[in-house]
């Protein structure tokens, strides 16, 4: 015998309240001053005995009534009754995977639609007066009903009525919530069914040990409840996912083509064929791509067959969708971002030495490559970059805010006055790259103080001296070429861009990155490429809204050969058009998250307007209502400000614009995670339902036959029974004692 | 001095007031009244003759009568008396009962015999006063004087419920003490030992008096009413009571009660002595108006 709520068995001790009511009768008499004492007298010595008896009786009765409710809502189950009530009602939680990767399938149906089918089976099975609800499995588990219900029809309804998210299964939390809504269904059988596609990255190593100390809890409860895994679909032959796309120069500017290169993964299990696909701006075609057969497991990138131009209307931010015609899983068959198409870059170069002719000073090269159509005479407009060059000693003059990029080369420890507004003019959003000389290195102490020890500190690194190299038997700094993450270095990840190995230097600072590493700040500063001796070339700091490089080597050919490489050009044209190009954010959460995007804190309380625009299945028009607008109000936290967006649960692009040029931009593409559907082997299915002390099954039928009583019998209405009649026996009994017949 | 009307409410003794108290039975008297005297001697109307035996009163000899049949005859006369009534009050302990109707059974008993004593008074029958618990505690012989009214009614007043009953032997005592014959109205509610009373009535009864009881109940005597547990404290003997459920007592006790008032009933039947029954919250003087006319019915 165990029970469902063993917590209701205290109501037992109710028993007390019968015999507490009787000795508090007794003690609480009334006391009559009699006179016919004579007749009363033989009354009691006759009957004394008998009132006794019956007054136990009564006492009994009464006592039992309160024990065998008590009895019954405790939910006493026989177990040694088990095998023989198949009829008896039970309690199910159907657990359904609706991560993304439960879109794929091989048939006409996805596998969560096959999933929805075996729940159907499973809750349809259920006796008469069971209790039944179903989770969906996602980034977050939701159930279709606020509680599980008895009304089955509805449930069926809700089911039927289910969508599979894009979002990544989060299995462990979600059993563990299963489990809990199940052991506090009101039946002696309680099972967890779990239908899911059993992806490899939802169960990875020592998920035995998680299930293990899940259902530990519940393993000395007869009642408690069983976690059954069932698997549904099989193995998805083809699968092709983008994983990602860069554009050919970190940004889009008018007039100046630019190509996108896409990332191409397989995660079939067969070669996949040759495959097309199309580069969207705003939903608008724009340009091809085109992918060979790829292995599976293959990694494979390709550019855009034809560059993308943008026009003088098309400034701002644009929606870029890069989607290829694959498989039945459009979700990973396309990848949306964002590209910020700019006018021409105004930036302002400071020399920190001396103006006059060239090569005097040490922005002299960088005059030529931020605008070498100019400098070739072809004329300045087809340039990126617009630039004035100003010395160092004008800055405290120089108006900051009609420039993006500040490149100050060389010159001596900055002037308070100008530094503050500098630091400023950072902060809210400016970029400053920093190229060094004989002049800084002579005085870093200085720039260490002013740049790094101040309040806000602008450098990313500190200056820890110089180091040279002859070339003979000291060779010469090169620049490690690897795999680079900085959005301004990844066109060099293809060798054909140009190969940055070649940038040869024999005099470079001794950069000491500040507090890189240290997740205590938020801004550190990180080295975002290294020379091969893995010093670092070029540090890069977050200082408000803006963003700060420092290069290890300077800008002329005092230390190195780089001004006259033709990688050179590039490589600075990219670092000034990725500082300037820092304007607006871009917030790439995962599917799933709550989303909550950063606003100055001058704006709390003023109203963003929010743009959504969702992933569309490839191949289906644009729709005009696509979009989805509406207005947030920027909420406080702590004084500062913060755009709530809600559980981002779609794949798609959110723009915020808001009040004195607030801009920001949130991308959501479903998890890549997911697009790996390889599935876990039968043998680990079996270990981990062993580990959840479990059922494996192969459908639902096979867990209906299984399953069919290995529970106890629930006694709850027998004893509910019993409480009745004694409800009706007491007063029966009572007048009966009295003497009063019913008329 | 008590005043009748400590008693008495002008309602009741204008309802009383409209009766006739008529003795069934000629009872000696000395004063003029309505009721017949059983007994023979100086009267105003004749009634027999009878024969000369030694003993009798030369006085009364018909010396005519002699002379016309030589013959000794007695003249007897029939004459119009008094009533001696006795009223006999229980104080009992068990007669302080005060039940839910605010007035306790010697109290209802007082008020009764204030308003018979007023009665026969205003008949110029003689009226007297015997109470008692468990011995006779006071006794005031019957006088017919208007004033002996007030002497009566102060006893009245004064009485307490007191002590245990032993109604048997106090009945025993009063044949004793009460040569002539005459009415006694016995007050009580009558506790104790059936056959003890009933063996005293008799005794009552053979010294050729006229008896009845007027035998005084509470409500909850009747009924029983009572249903949360209860001690039931003893009124006439400290120390003794009993803790009980009523509700689980009361059938049994009716029965008791039953067989009790059964048995009185019969055996004042079978010694001729008139049992009236009367509750305390029933009006007093009404219950009396009725027995009053059954009487005078029946004489």
């Amino acid at each position: 015998m165990t029970f469902l709520s063993a917590a209701m068995l205290a109501g037992i001790f109710a028993f007390n309240i019968p015999l507490i009511i009787h000795l508090f009768n007794r003690s609480k008499f009334k006391v009559v001053r009699w006179g016919a004492m004579h007749l009363l007298d033989s009354v009691v010595r006759k009957n004394t005995r008998r009132i006794k008896l019956e007054q136990i009786l009564l006492l009994m009765v009464r006592a039992m009534i309160p024990v065998a409710l008590a009895l019954a809502m405790a939910g006493p189950v026989a177990t040694s009754l088990r095998a023989i009530s198949a009829d008896t009602p039970s309690g199910l939680v159907v657990m359904l995977d609706a991560s993304f990767s439960m879109m794929a399938g091989e048939g006409e149906s996805s596998h969560f639609e096959l999933a929805q089918r075996e729940a159907r089976r499973l809750i349809e099975a259920l006796p008469r007066g069971s209790t039944a609800t179903v989770l969906l499995i996602g980034h977050q588990t939701v159930a279709l009903t606020d509680r599980p219900t008895t009304d089955l029809a509805r449930l069926l309804d809700r089911l039927d009525a289910a969508e599979p998210t894009h979002t990544a299964a989060q299995m462990v939390p979600a059993i563990e919530y299963g489990l809990e809504v199940a052991s506090r269904l009101p039946h002696a059988r309680r099972d967890v069914v779990l239908l899911s596609d059993f992806q490899m990255v939802d169960w990875p190593t020592g998920m035995e040990d998680s299930l293990s100390r899940l259902t530990a809890p519940y393993r000395d409860s007869a009642t408690a409840p069983r976690l059954s895994l069932i698997p549904v679909g099989g193995p998805i032959r083809e699968n092709l996912a983008v994983m990602d796309k860069q554009l050919s120069s970190g940004v889009a500017a008018v007039g100046r083509p630019m190509r996108v290169e896409v990332a191409v993964r397989n995660f079939g299990l067969d070669r996949s064929a040759p495959v097309r696909g199309d580069i969207l701006i705003d939903g608008q075609r724009r340009s091809g791509i085109r992918f060979d057969a790829m292995e599976p497991g293959e990694l494979r990138t390709s550019v855009s067959e034809s560059p993308l131009i943008f026009t003088e209307e098309e400034v701002g931010h644009r929606l870029i969708e890069v989607t290829i015609d694959a498989d039945r899983l459009w979700a990973d068959n396309a990848w949306l971002g964002s590209v910020e198409v700019v006018g021409r870059i105004p930036v302002l170069l400071v020399e920190g030495r001396r103006l006059g002719e060239f090569g005097q000073g040490a922005s002299d090269y960088l005059y030529d490559l931020l605008q070498p159509f100019a400098a070739a005479g072809e004329g300045r407009e087809r340039d990126l970059f617009v630039v004035d060059r100003v010395p160092m000693g004008d800055l405290r003059t120089v108006d900051l805010s009609r420039y993006r990029v500040v490149v100050i080369c060389d010159g001596p420890a900055p002037a308070a006055e100008w530094l503050e507004r500098l630091t400023a003019w950072v902060r809210e959003g400016g970029g400053l790259l920093l190229f060094p000389g004989e002049q800084m290195l002579a005085q870093r102490e200085q720039w260490n103080a002013m740049l790094l020890e101040g309040d806000v500190p602008l450098l990313p690194a500190r200056i820890d001296g110089a180091s040279t190299a002859t070339g003979d038997d000291e060779p010469l700094a090169s620049v490690l070429v690897e795999s680079y993450q900085h959005a301004a270095l990844r066109l060099f990840n293809d060798p054909a861009r140009g190969d940055l190995s070649v940038l040869r230097a024999w005099k470079w600072l001794n950069l000491r990155p500040d507090r890189e590493g240290d997740a205590t700040i938020s801004s550190p500063g990180r080295t975002i490429a290294r020379f091969a001796d893995g010093q670092p070339f070029l540090v890069e700091r977050a200082v408000g809204e803006g963003r700060v490089m420092l290069s290890a080597v300077s800008a002329d050919t005092g230390w190195s050969s780089m001004p006259i490489r033709r990688i050179f050009l590039p490589l600075v044209q990219q670092l000034v058009a990725d500082l300037g190009a820092t304007t607006v954010s871009v917030y790439r959460p995962e599917l799933g998250d709550r989303i909550a995007v950063a606003a100055p804190g001058e704006l709390i309380g003023r109203e963003v307007e929010v743009v959504f625009w969702p992933l569309r299945e490839p191949g289906t028009a644009a729709q005009a209502d696509d979009a989805v607008r509406r207005t947030v109000r920027i909420e406080d936290r702590q004084g500062r400000g913060l755009v709530p967006l809600g559980v981002a649960e779609v794949p798609g692009v959110h723009r915020i614009r808001g009040p004195e040029n607030y801009s920001r931009v949130v991308v959501l593409n479903a998890p890549r995670s997911e697009s790996d559907l390889r599935r876990i082997e039968p043998e680990r299915l079996v270990a981990l339902a062993e580990a959840a002390d479990g059922g494996r099954y192969d459908d639902s039928g096979g867990f209906l036959a299984a399953s069919r009583r290995q529970h106890g019998r629930e006694m709850w209405v027998w004893f509910l029974a019993v409480a009745v009649g004694l409800l009706f026996i007491e007063p029966w009994l009572q007048q009966w004692m009295v003497g009063r017949r019913r008329e | 001095m008590a005043q009748l009307s400590e008693f008495l409410t002008p309602l009741d003794l204008q309802r009383i007031g409209s009766l006739q108290v008529l003795a069934r039975l000629v009872v000696e008297g000395y004063c003029t009244g309505l009721h017949r005297s059983p007994h023979k001697g100086s009267s105003v109307e004749f009634k027999q003759h009878r024969q000369y035996v030694p003993g009798d009163d030369p006085r009364y000899i018909d010396w005519k009568a002699y002379a016309k049949t030589d013959r000794v005859y007695i003249r007897e006369y029939e004459e119009e008396t008094n009533l001696r009534a006795t009223m006999i009050v229980d104080q009992s302990g068990s007669m302080g009962y005060e039940g839910s109707g605010g007035m306790s059974k010697l109290q209802y008993a007082s008020r009764l015999a204030a308003c018979l004593g007023y009665l026969l008074l205003q008949q110029a029958d003689a009226v007297g006063l015997v109470t008692f618990d468990t011995k006779v505690r006071k006794r005031i012989p019957p006088r017919s004087r208007p004033g002996h009214l007030r002497v009566v009614l102060d006893e009245l007043q004064k009485s307490r419920p007191r002590g245990e009953t032993d109604l048997g032997t106090v009945l025993h005592d009063l044949a004793e003490l009460l040569p002539r014959r005459g009415m006694l109205i016995l007050i009580s509610d009558a506790f104790g030992d059936v056959a003890n009373i009933l063996s005293a009535l008799a005794h009552l009864r053979h010294a050729r008096h006229e008896v009845i009881l007027l035998q005084i109940w509470d409500r909850d005597e009747l009924e029983f009413p009572f249903r949360q547990w209860t001690r039931f404290d003893s009124m006439e003997q400290s120390g003794v009571h009993h803790l009980v459920d009523p509700a689980m007592l009361r059938r049994g006790y009716m029965e008791k009660l039953a067989a009790f008032r059964e048995e009185l009933t019969m055996g004042c039947r079978r010694h001729r002595v008139d049992l009236v029954p009367l509750v305390t919250d029933e009006p007093y003087a009404e219950a009396l108006g009725k027995y009053l006319a059954t009487r005078r019915r029946r004489s």
